[in-house]
C-alpha cells in the first residue's frame, strides 16, 4: 500500500509542466483557446477536435496538452500515428479490435492486452476519469475508439487531431480548434529559434532571416526545417539559400521542405528516401541493423537529420518522420531518373521490374537510346523500364502498393535481378481479399534481403529460398502463410535466435542471446525489436495471427500459443 | 507556462502527529526515502495556534502535497490552518483517507466531525467558513482526482496491514 502511495507520488511528480513545449512559439495562445474548449470543469465526457493543415503543429500542441493536463485525469494516452500504423490484413472489425487493444494495452499500461469483443473498451473505461489523444486519425479509428462519449467515465476529455474538418462533422464533434497560421511576426521567431537557438536573428544577419522567412511562407514546419538546415552556416550559403528558395516556381508549402531536403548531403539524402519509405515509426536500434554495411554512418546520419528537424527521435527512440516530409522523400524519388533510383515505388514500374524477363542492352547502346529518345523517354513506360533494367543491381528497396494493380505475374527470375535488393514491401492500403500476385514455384528471394514485410502473402509456404543471413525483420502479416519453410522443424527459440541475430551481433555476442532466450525474463530481450509471427489457434486451423514486440513480458505467452516454424535444412 | 522553478522538497506532508507520525508517516517516509522522494520534515517547528511562519515556508518551497486525513485531523485547528494554506498555495494535493470516510471529512460528520466542532468553538465565522471550504475541498478531490487512493484507502485495515 505504502509502495503504491510513493509510486503514486512518484508519478505525479513527474508530471511537472514541462519545459519540452518552451521553445513552440504561439503555443500559450493555442492552449488559452483550447482551455475554454475544453472545459475541464465540466463534467460530462467531452470530445475536441484539433484542425489544421499538415505541418502546422497540430501533434506538438496535443502533446502540449498531454503534458499539461495528464495530471488532472486518472489515466492518460497519446495513441500517435493512429492511421499510419494500420494493420491492413484485417477486416473492419479486426480493425477494430485492434485499434481497441492497443489504446487498452496503453491506457492500462499493460503490454499486449487481448480483447475478445468491441464492448470492452466500455467495460474497462466508463468508471475511469481518462485523456485520449487520439493523432491523425480517420473516420474508422473514430468509430473504434471514440464512437460515444458514453464509452468513459465522468469529466473524461477526448482530444482528436485531423488535417479533415469534415470528419470531425461526421462525428459530430463541434468542439473544434481550428489552428491558425502564425503571424508575420511568430514566423520570424520560429525560424530564428530553429536557426540561431533564440527568439531573435542577430543585428548583421536580420535583413537576411527576414528574406528567408518571407520566402518560407508561414508553415511552421517548413520554417522549421529551413531554419535548421541554416543553423551555424555562413553569410553565403545563405544567400544561395534564398537563391534557391526564389528558383522554386510553386511557392505550396511543400517547397520548402523540398530545399531543406535538397540541401542535404547525398548520404543523408539517401538515408532520408530510406526512412521516408520503409522505416518511419520504427526503433532506431532496427534501422541501425537494416542499415548496418550500407556505407552510410547512420549514427551520424540520424543525428544530422534530427539537427535538421526532418525526422524526430521520440522519448521511445522511435524515428518519426512527419508525413509531410515523407511525401517530399516520396517526391523526391518520383524526380530521380528513372535508371537511378535506388528505390522503386511507382506500382507499374515495379510491376515491369517483376514481371518481364527483358535481355538487358549494353551501356554504350543504353546511352545512345537515351541520347536519341530524349523526349519519348519521358512518356514512354517502355523505354523506362528497358533502360531501368539495365542497372536493376543498384535497387536496394522496394515499396509495392498492390493495392490498385491489375494481377501481376512475378517472374522466376525478378528477383535473381536485384541481386542487391535489402528492402522489400508489399502491401495494400484498402482492405480487400483479392489476391493480385501471383508467385512462381521456383523464385528465388534476393540474398541480401534485410526488410521482407508482405502483407496478405498469397501462400500457405515461404517454400522460396529465403537467405536468413542477413535478414532482420519479417513481417507477414495477415498472410495465408501456415509455415514458413518445408524441411526441418526448428524450435521458435532457435528461429529468433536467427532472427535476432543481426540485430544483437552489434552490440554483444550471440551465444548470451541464444541461452538468455530459453530462460525469460532476460534483461537483453529487452532490447530486441524483431516482429514475430503468432500463430494462434483458431478453430482447429493455425493462422498467421499477428506480430508482436518481443520483450520479456511477452514471451510467456508465446509460449502459450501454437507454433508451426519450420526452417530448410 | 508555468515558469520552471526549483523545489526544496518533492513533498509536504500535512497531518495529526497524534494519528499517524509514528506508524503510517515513518512507514511512507522510509518508502519515500528509497524512492528517492523527498518529504519535508517538521520535527523542531515548534507548535502554536497560529501556523509558523518555517511552515508556510516549507509549503511553498514544496512541489507537491500529501493531506493525511485521520481521525483527529480535524481536532487541531493547526492542521486545519495549514490544510488552508495549502490548498491557498498548491496545484497538486492528494489526499489520503485514513480510516475515514471522504464523506464524513465533506460534510464533516461522525467522529471527523466531532473533533472538527471542537475546534470550532471560541472560533471565528470567517475562520470556521475558511476550514469548511477547505475540508469540503479536499473531501471531493477524493471523488475527483483520486479515487483509487480513495477505495484502496478504504478496504484495508492498515492495523492489520503493518
Amino acid at each position: 500500500m505504502i509502495e503504491k502511495i510513493a509510486k503514486d507520488v512518484s508519478d505525479k511528480l513527474n508530471a511537472t509542466p514541462s519545459k519540452d513545449f518552451d521553445a513552440f512559439v504561439g503555443l500559450e495562445f493555442h492552449i488559452r483557446e483550447l482551455s475554454s474548449l475544453l472545459y475541464l470543469d465540466y463534467e460530462q465526457v467531452r470530445i475536441v477536435g484539433i484542425c489544421g493543415p499538415a505541418g502546422i503543429g497540430k501533434t506538438t500542441i496535443a502533446r502540449a496538452l498531454q503534458s499539461l493536463l495528464s495530471s488532472n485525469f486518472q489515466r492518460s494516452c497519446f495513441m500517435e500515428n493512429v492511421r499510419g500504423s494500420l494493420n491492413i490484413g484485417l477486416d473492419e472489425y479486426g480493425l477494430k479490435l485492434d485499434l481497441q487493444e492497443r489504446l487498452l494495452s496503453k491506457i492500462m499500461n499493460q503490454k499486449g492486452m487481448r480483447i475478445e469483443h468491441l464492448g470492452t473498451i466500455r467495460d474497462r473505461l466508463h468508471d475511469q476519469k481518462v485523456l485520449i489523444i487520439l493523432d491523425d486519425v480517420n473516420d474508422l479509428d473514430l468509430y473504434a475508439l471514440a464512437d460515444q462519449t458514453t464509452w468513459f467515465g465522468p469529466g473524461s476529455r477526448i482530444i482528436v487531431t485531423t488535417e479533415d474538418n469534415e470528419l470531425l462533422q461526421k462525428h459530430d464533434i463541434n468542439n473544434v480548434y481550428h489552428v491558425d497560421f502564425p503571424s508575420r511576426k511568430e514566423a520570424l521567431e520560429i525560424f530564428c529559434r530553429c536557426a540561431f537557438r533564440q527568439s531573435s536573428a542577430p543585428d548583421t544577419i536580420l535583413k537576411l532571416a527576414e528574406r528567408v522567412t518571407e520566402l518560407c511562407g508561414n508553415l511552421p514546419l517548413g520554417l522549421c526545417v529551413i531554419g535548421s538546415s541554416l543553423h551555424g552556416k555562413t553569410e553565403d550559403e545563405w544567400e544561395i539559400l534564398i537563391r534557391r528558395l526564389e528558383i522554386s516556381l510553386d511557392r505550396d508549402n511543400e517547397a520548402q521542405l523540398r530545399v531543406g531536403y535538397d540541401s542535404l548531403h547525398e548520404n543523408e539524402q539517401a538515408l532520408f528516401l530510406s526512412i521516408a519509405v520503409f522505416f518511419n515509426y520504427k526503433d532506431r536500434q532496427l534501422v541501425m541493423a537494416m542499415l548496418l554495411d550500407s556505407n552510410l554512418d547512420v549514427e551520424y546520419g540520424l543525428r544530422t537529420l534530427a539537427n535538421k528537424s526532418l525526422i524526430h527521435i521520440s522519448r521511445n527512440e522511435k524515428i518519426v518522420m512527419h508525413n509531410l516530409l515523407q511525401h517530399v522523400g516520396r517526391q523526391a524519388i518520383q524526380r530521380q531518373e528513372p535508371w537511378k533510383r535506388h528505390i522503386l515505388i511507382d506500382a507499374d514500374e515495379i510491376c515491369n521490374v517483376l514481371e518481364n524477363d527483358t535481355v538487358s542492352i549494353p551501356r554504350s547502346k543504353l546511352n545512345h537510346i537515351v541520347k536519341i529518345h530524349r523526349s519519348y523517354i519521358l512518356c514512354s513506360r517502355f523505354l523506362t523500364f528497358v533502360i531501368f533494367f539495365q542497372d536493376a543491381r543498384i535497387v536496394s528497396g522496394i515499396s509495392f502498393d498492390i493495392s490498385r494493380i491489375g494481377e501481376v505475374f512475378l517472374s522466376e527470375r525478378a528477383f535473381k535481378r536485384l541481386c542487391n535488393l535489402q528492402f522489400l514491401r508489399v502491401f495494400k492500403t484498402g482492405y480487400d481479399e483479392k489476391n493480385r500476385v501471383r508467385i512462381p514455384e521456383n523464385m528465388e528471394f534476393p540474398p541480401r534481403l534485410r526488410l521482407l514485410q508482405w502483407e496478405a502473402y498469397p501462400r500457405r509456404s515461404l517454400s522460396l529460398k529465403l537467405n536468413l543471413e542477413y535478414l532482420v525483420e519479417l513481417d507477414m502479416e495477415g498472410s495465408l502463410l501456415e509455415k514458413l519453410w518445408d524441411g526441418t522443424q526448428v524450435s521458435y527459440h532457435k528461429f529468433i535466435s536467427l532472427m535476432m541475430l543481426y540485430i544483437f551481433s552489434l552490440y554483444s555476442d550471440v551465444s548470451t542471446l541464444t541461452s538468455g532466450l530459453h530462460s525469460a525474463p532476460c534483461k537483453s530481450q529487452e532490447d530486441v525489436f524483431v516482429k514475430f509471427m503468432v500463430f494462434k489457434e483458431t478453430s482447429g486451423s493455425v493462422k498467421c495471427y499477428k506480430s508482436r514486440r518481443i520483450g520479456s513480458e511477452s514471451l510467456p505467452e508465446f509460449s502459450r500459443a501454437s507454433f508451426l516454424l519450420f526452417l530448410s535444412a | 507556462m508555468a515558469s520552471a522553478r526549483t523545489w526544496r522538497y518533492n513533498v509536504f506532508p500535512s497531518f495529526h502527529g497524534g494519528d499517524i507520525r509514528k506508524t503510517f508517516l515513518s512507514h511512507l517516509r522510509k518508502q519515500f526515502n528509497s524512492n528517492g522522494i523527498t518529504m519535508f520534515d517538521d520535527q523542531g517547528i515548534e507548535r502554536s495556534q497560529t501556523i509558523a511562519p518555517a511552515l508556510i515556508q516549507a509549503i511553498r518551497e514544496s512541489r507537491i502535497s500529501i493531506v493525511v486525513l485521520s481521525k483527529n485531523y480535524a481536532s487541531s485547528s493547526w492542521c486545519l490552518n495549514e490544510l488552508v494554506e495549502i490548498l491557498k498555495c498548491k496545484d497538486v494535493v492528494m489526499p489520503i483517507f485514513y480510516e475515514v470516510d471522504p464523506s464524513d471529512v465533506r460534510k464533516q460528520t461522525g467522529d471527523f466531525g466531532k473533533a472538527f466542532k471542537n475546534s470550532c468553538k471560541s472560533k471565528t465565522k470567517e475562520e470556521r467558513q475558511r476550514w469548511i471550504q477547505a475540508l469540503i475541498f479536499v473531501g471531493n478531490i477524493a471523488g475527483e482526482h483520486s479515487l483509487k487512493w480513495f477505495v484502496c484507502f478504504r478496504s484495508t485495515n492498515f492495523g492489520a496491514f503493518f
